[in-house]
């Protein structure tokens, strides 16, 4: 199925700009998979090399993240979306 | 050289009143560390119209570290897309330290967004700067903060 997905700022010299592109796939991985092919480099930017996904980046399923879900294995359904969210930290120290 | 005299440096607006609104929150959150997301849009330059406050979900050392509630962050985005806007950049506070990143920021920090760091003092003094890196691998470069009195 066909899934929009919204690409946060840092990623988006791997999508020629585009802030929301599509992807298809019937679950999280497999949309990275299908991400990967249209947008080389974008799948080593989102997960680690075990195919996790990277500390520096969150994955939103519409209002849930998926780690709080099935993580790579959360499925979609019809008008999903996903949202990259980068993991935003710091402080003084 | 250059650099050190403000010459070369990219340009960041950002409204007054967003501006007022996140020394407001560092002054509110001290002892602690606040954060938030700016919104806005890219005309010639990026312009901040909006802060929103964020909650930093680093309980544990909030004095010193913080972590923007990604759930938060989310909701804002689709919010600013509705308008048609979107994320410009963050701001946190450093209490007590300087208004620079720390090595903590740097190893967290993510291109393309402009990163406002406020410094404050005892609770009260307060300085801003705001700081941005071009790619993955590269340091923070500091940017110049044009306050916009009309929006």
């Amino acid at each position: 199925m066909v899934i929009k997905v919204r690409i946060p700022t840092p990623l988006r010299k791997l999508t020629s700009g585009s802030d929301e592109v599509t992807a298809t796939g019937a679950n999280v991985a497999e949309i990275i998979e299908d991400l990967e092919r249209n947008y080389p480099g974008l799948k080593e930017r989102i997960c680690e090399e075990d195919g996790k996904l990277r500390r520096f980046v969150n994955i939103y399923l519409n209002d849930e993240d998926i780690r709080f879900k099935e993580n790579m294995d959360t499925r979609l359904k019809e008008n999903d979306e996903l949202s990259i969210i980068p993991a935003i930290a710091g402080g003084a120290l | 050289m250059l650099s050190f005299l403000g010459i070369g440096k990219r340009v960041v607006h950002i409204s007054k009143s967003a501006y007022d609104e996140i020394i407001n929150h560092a002054r509110e959150s001290y002892p602690h560390e606040c954060c938030g997301v700016l919104v806005g849009s890219i005309y010639t330059a990026p312009r901040i119209f909006e802060s929103h406050r964020a909650s930093n979900v680093n309980t544990e050392r909030a004095h010193d570290r913080y972590i923007l509630d990604p759930k938060e962050l989310n909701l804002i985005d689709k919010m600013a897309r509705t308008q048609g806007m979107d994320v410009m950049g963050f701001y946190h506070s450093h209490p007590d330290h300087p208004d620079k990143p720390s090595e903590t920021d740097r190893e967290w920090g993510q291109p393309g967004y402009s990163y406002f760091i406020i410094s404050v003092r005892g609770g009260k003094d307060v300085s801003v700067r705001s700081w941005m890196i071009e790619d993955e691998n590269a340091p923070f470069r500091e940017e110049s903060i044009k306050i916009n009195a009309n929006g």
